[in-house]
């Protein structure tokens, strides 16, 4: 996020790594209370749209800092709605496959 | 029961800890090998180098080309026994030889078996219908000298960033030669030729010394005889279709323009902040070359030609042809501005590149729909053969003629095909991103999604937009000007324009 | 707060204004049109000084110091997207066009652009009329593309008549713009009302079954729902002299009818693409069913519907006018605020039930503006039925007292 700073940029980087730490163990603790029964491709699936998520709304944001302000917008309702609903759909999946506890 | 659900929960609460235990330890692994390796590469990125960044270090030319090596470039379609171009193919050369005419007392009229000059007669013979434009060019040059200076307020410090390069361009370096290219080529050599250890390590050093000398991309070729003009030498009275024989290769090298007052093509833009980086470099390639011991001829912008630099460009490899004629290249697009060396060094030659732009052009048009002066062919694919080569149909004239138009201080230029253009993007990340993809997917899927929103999300002015606000426009701009171009920020002027073209979006 | 009987009579004010404000948009609009054909021709002329016509669809152009005409504006027209597309083509006197110009198009600005963008008109300029011409099509704007084609071609005879002495128009007959699409609208209409009857056990099934075809059939394969412009299409007769594409009409035509005879919507809850969309997500996102009784909801569409009709009808142009996000949805036409509604309702879709059909949808206040005047309508009836039957009552009244005087 500062990329002309020698210091700040890689200081970002390393405490954005971080965070993700907790976000990944926040869900974890969500999930478990909502007894999904998540594993490891479940939590490919979930990464790889949180992933994806990030990655739109950041490039909408390049293209918005690329004085592309149109295109900027438009990828950001476009792609980001797409994702949402994806989002959605994934969330549902995630219920219906709940282990049934005896 | 107690004692089971105790059991049970230490064990569930141990092989959590487990996890987080065994978690935490890769995770930690993998920070420190992070850490390391970032750091390492912080320490050799060039962009550290103050004054001599990226650029200089060979970085810009970033697309691994081997993987798209060709035989011979797939834009370039040989239909036919290629010809060599005449000089009356040279749009300048009919244009400068008109107006000397015209100041020599001759009145132009639509009439093209009038013009005084057999050479450019010879050209409007075979394209009649261009030589309208040509005239047109003439009066609407004349509106364009009477309207300029009017909009001074608003395009002041635009005009002020040309004019520099401008000046520097017009200066005397490299000298343009005025003797026999059998001399001229070698005016620099003061010593033996140095022999290299192989043509491979000749090109090695060669492509170095470009970037060491502020180029961005460059690339080597066999100078191909089918792309040298016939009859034209500088320094020469008069020329037949002669080669020189020192003249074995060619270095063609170039830069971007800026980006951001490029994006603002017509009246914010210049070719001269590139043009004159290049020119420079050819200069000191060619002393270079020279100290070494090697005949060595700059060609260089403006108008310092004894070839044709696009098709050269793409037999080096270093990009392919488009809808509008020009080189187009995967890391900058079609806003590269060439210069080369002619040299009688030993080397060796770079490979074509096949990145599948053909199929791009023909469904992209983006060009062809915003040419204010309607130049560029809106064919899908490539519907005229000029001198055995396919290609798509140009208008030079037509091109010409809206130069005159356009809201440059010496109406020259207008490089809105080129602002455009979805290749030419900057290189962060989602743009190196999709340019690295693009080429390598088979499917075609990546360049229609890219299409699909290229053709829908991005808000483009209107051909006629344009123009200046004399000849039907409102001085549109695909980008609006940067900050430091827009005179309110700091001249006293009273801002009498809106801007119209892409800006932040908030 | 307000007595039923006074809501009741401002409703029947607003019905009326709302016909009348109509009506005027319409009158308006009539004034507004210069129908001056022979001005705008004028300014066609290249070469010529004088412009005479010939006959309605021909003029040519005199010049001062030539006998024969120098050339000739030919006029044509073609069945567009929303009504008639005009073309005028001037040609000179040996037969080259010269120039392309459009009169007047009632399609949507952003399908002629794509059109006049593309390098249709330019391919013809200096064509010779003597042999027929080939005209390209533009992919993604075909009806607009042959509405202008048609015209061309038709201007282009006129010329050609006069010139060379034959036509090459074939007397086509009145070409058939009726299309599978529609059989199957009217086939999908009956079965949304038999659906919508029946109290058979698998209903809802059957419901969703014609709600996802809908959607995939009007909705993403051919984005043919109705829309306030196909209202306005509608009220405003430019369907009288054909037009390109007639399923969005027939389905809005038959919603209209059954509603009239059966006081029903069954559109809504069975057909509608964008609805059938809002229920997919609402099922995705387990969305809450809302109440929304505000004032605002109710009266704010309904004005905003009547303004679009109006200006539709001012401008004689309905196809221009709407403000719905079926375009984005299924097509990715439309502005920038467009998009933003259509991402914000695709969005609340998820958590609120049918968002846009509880808040802006305009096919609410049609619904309820006819069923409104249904309603009053019979109340009229049954009250001078009721009138009738009392003063029946009253005359068979007095003949049985009359004939019991008598018999007494």
């Amino acid at each position: 996020m500062f990329p002309q700073s020698t210091l700040l940029d890689p200081l970002f980087w390393m405490v954005l790594g971080a965070i993700q730490v907790l976000v990944f163990t926040g869900a974890n603790q969500w999930a478990k209370e909502s007894q999904l029964g998540m594993n490891w491709w479940k939590w490919s699936v979930v990464g790889f749209w949180w992933l994806s998520f990030i990655l739109t709304i950041a490039g909408a944001f390049t293209l918005l800092g690329e004085n592309e302000g149109n295109a900027g917008w438009y990828v950001l309702g476009f792609v980001g709605t797409l994702l949402v609903i994806g989002g959605a759909a994934i969330l549902k999946v995630l219920v219906l496959l709940k282990p049934n506890h005896p | 029961m107690k004692d089971d659900a105790q059991i049970g929960d230490e064990a569930t609460n141990s092989s959590r800890r487990n996890f987080l235990k065994l978690g935490g330890i890769a995770a930690a692994t993998a920070t420190v090998g992070a850490g390391a390796g970032a750091g390492f590469v912080l320490g050799r990125d060039p962009d550290a180098n103050i004054g001599w960044g990226r650029t200089e270090a060979g970085k810009d030319m970033y697309f691994n080309r081997e993987a798209f090596e060709v035989d011979f470039p797939p834009t370039m379609e040989v239909v036919g026994q290629i010809e060599r171009p005449e000089w009356g193919d040279y749009l300048f050369n009919r244009a400068f030889s008109l107006v000397k005419s015209i100041k020599g007392g001759w009145v132009p009229s639509e009439d093209w078996t009038q013009i005084p000059d057999l050479r450019v007669r010879e050209y409007y013979a075979k394209y009649p219908k261009r030589w309208e434009e040509m005239l047109l060019s003439f009066s609407e040059k004349v509106k364009h000298d009477n309207n300029i200076e009017k909009h001074r307020d608003r395009f002041a410090l635009a005009w002020a960033y040309s004019g520099a390069y401008s000046k520097g361009l017009h200066a005397d370096f490299p000298p343009e030669p005025t003797e026999h290219p059998d001399v001229a080529d070698f005016k620099w050599v003061q010593r033996e030729p140095k022999e290299f250890k192989s043509p491979k390590h000749a090109s090695k050093l060669i492509k170095q010394m470009a970037f060491k000398f502020g180029m961005s991309m460059v690339g080597i070729t066999k100078l191909d005889s089918n792309f040298v003009f016939k009859n034209m030498m500088r320094g020469m009275p008069e020329w037949g279709d002669e080669i020189p024989k020192h003249w074995k290769n060619i270095i063609v090298f170039g830069v971007p323009m800026n980006w951001d007052p490029m994006y603002a093509a017509v009246g914010y833009s210049t070719s001269y902040d590139a043009y004159y980086r290049a020119k420079m470099a050819s200069g000191l390639m060619a002393a270079y070359l020279g100290e070494l011991g090697y005949a060595a001829r700059p060609q260089f912008p403006g108008n310092s030609y004894e070839v044709i630099m696009p098709p050269l460009a793409m037999l080096a490899g270093l990009g392919e042809s488009t809808r509008n004629g020009i080189l187009m290249t995967p890391e900058v697009g079609p806003n590269i501005r060439l210069a080369a060396v002619i040299t009688n060094l030993d080397l060796e030659h770079d490979k074509p590149i096949d990145l599948n732009m053909k199929h791009f052009c023909e469904s992209c048009k983006i060009c062809a729909d915003a040419c204010p002066s309607g130049s560029i062919s809106k064919a899908d694919k490539p519907d005229d053969v000029v001198r055995g080569v396919r290609k798509y149909a140009f208008n030079q004239d037509g091109c010409w003629r809206f130069w005159n138009q356009g809201p440059t201080p010496s109406g020259l230029g207008c490089r809105v095909c080129i602002a455009v253009c979805p290749y030419t993007r900057k290189n962060n990340w989602i743009h190196a991103l999709v340019k690295q993809a693009e080429p390598r997917d088979p499917t075609g899927v990546t360049r229609n999604a890219l299409l699909a929103m290229q053709h829908n999300f991005f808000y483009y002015p209107d051909a006629e937009s344009f123009h200046p606000e004399w000849s039907g426009g409102n001085f549109a701009s695909y980008h609006q000007p940067p900050e430091w171009m827009r005179s309110e920020e700091y001249l006293k002027v009273e801002k009498t324009w809106e801007y119209d073209g892409n800006w932040e979006g908030f | 707060m307000y007595s039923k009987k006074r809501i009741d009579f401002w409703k029947k004010v607003a019905s009326l204004v709302s016909v009348s404000l109509l009506l005027l948009a319409w009158y308006c609009g009539s004034i507004r049109i210069s129908d001056n054909q022979s001005d705008m021709v004028d300014q066609l002329l290249i070469n010529g000084e004088l412009l005479t016509q010939i006959h309605p669809r021909l003029y040519q152009g005199t010049s001062a110091n030539e006998l024969s005409p120098v050339e000739f504006i030919g006029l044509g027209s073609g069945i567009g997207y929303g009504g008639i597309t005009e073309v005028a083509v001037t040609v000179s006197s040996q037969g080259d066009i010269q120039r392309v110009a459009v009169l007047s198009s009632k399609d949507t600005s952003s399908y002629l652009d794509k059109v006049l963008q593309s390098n249709l008109m330019e391919k013809i300029l200096g064509e010779n009329i003597k042999v027929s011409l080939e005209i390209d099509g533009v992919s993604g704007a075909t009806v607009s593309t042959n509405a202008l084609t048609d015209a061309i071609k038709q201007a282009a005879d006129s010329v050609r008549v006069q010139v060379f002495g034959f036509s090459m128009l074939e007397n086509e007959e009145p070409v058939s713009h009726f299309r599978w699409l529609d059989l199957m609208a009217i086939a999908m209409f009956t079965m949304a009302i038999l659906v919508n009857k029946t109290r058979h056990r698998k209903k809802s099934m059957f419901n969703w079954a014609i709600l996802l075809s809908s959607m995939c059939v009007f909705g993403f394969y051919s984005s043919s729902l109705f829309s306030s412009s196909t209202m306005g299409i509608l009220i405003s007769g430019a369907w009288f002299s054909g037009l390109g594409n007639y399923t969005s009409l027939i389905l809005l035509s038959l919603v209209i009818l059954y509603i009239i005879v059966s006081n029903r919507n069954v559109y809504c809850t069975s057909l509608c693409p964008f609805g059938a969309t809002q229920e997919c997500l609402a099922k995705l996102g387990n969305a809450k069913t809302t109440s929304l009784t505000n004032f605002f909801f109710e009266w704010f569409p309904r004005g905003l519907l009547l303004t679009t009709l109006c200006l539709g009808l001012y401008f004689r142009n309905p196809a221009s006018f709407s403000y719905e996000p079926f375009g984005i949805m299924f097509g990715m036409i439309g502005s920038i605020y467009l998009f933003v509604l259509t991402v914000l309702a695709i969005v609340t879709s998820l958590v609120v039930k049918r968002p846009w059909c509880r808040t802006l949808c305009p096919m609410n206040p049609m619904t309820d503006f006819i069923r409104f005047n249904r309603q009053w309508f019979k109340s009229i009836l049954n009250k001078q039925r009721a009138k009738r039957e009392i003063m029946e009552a009253n005359q068979m009244a007095d003949v049985a007292v009359k004939s019991n005087e008598v018999s007494k």
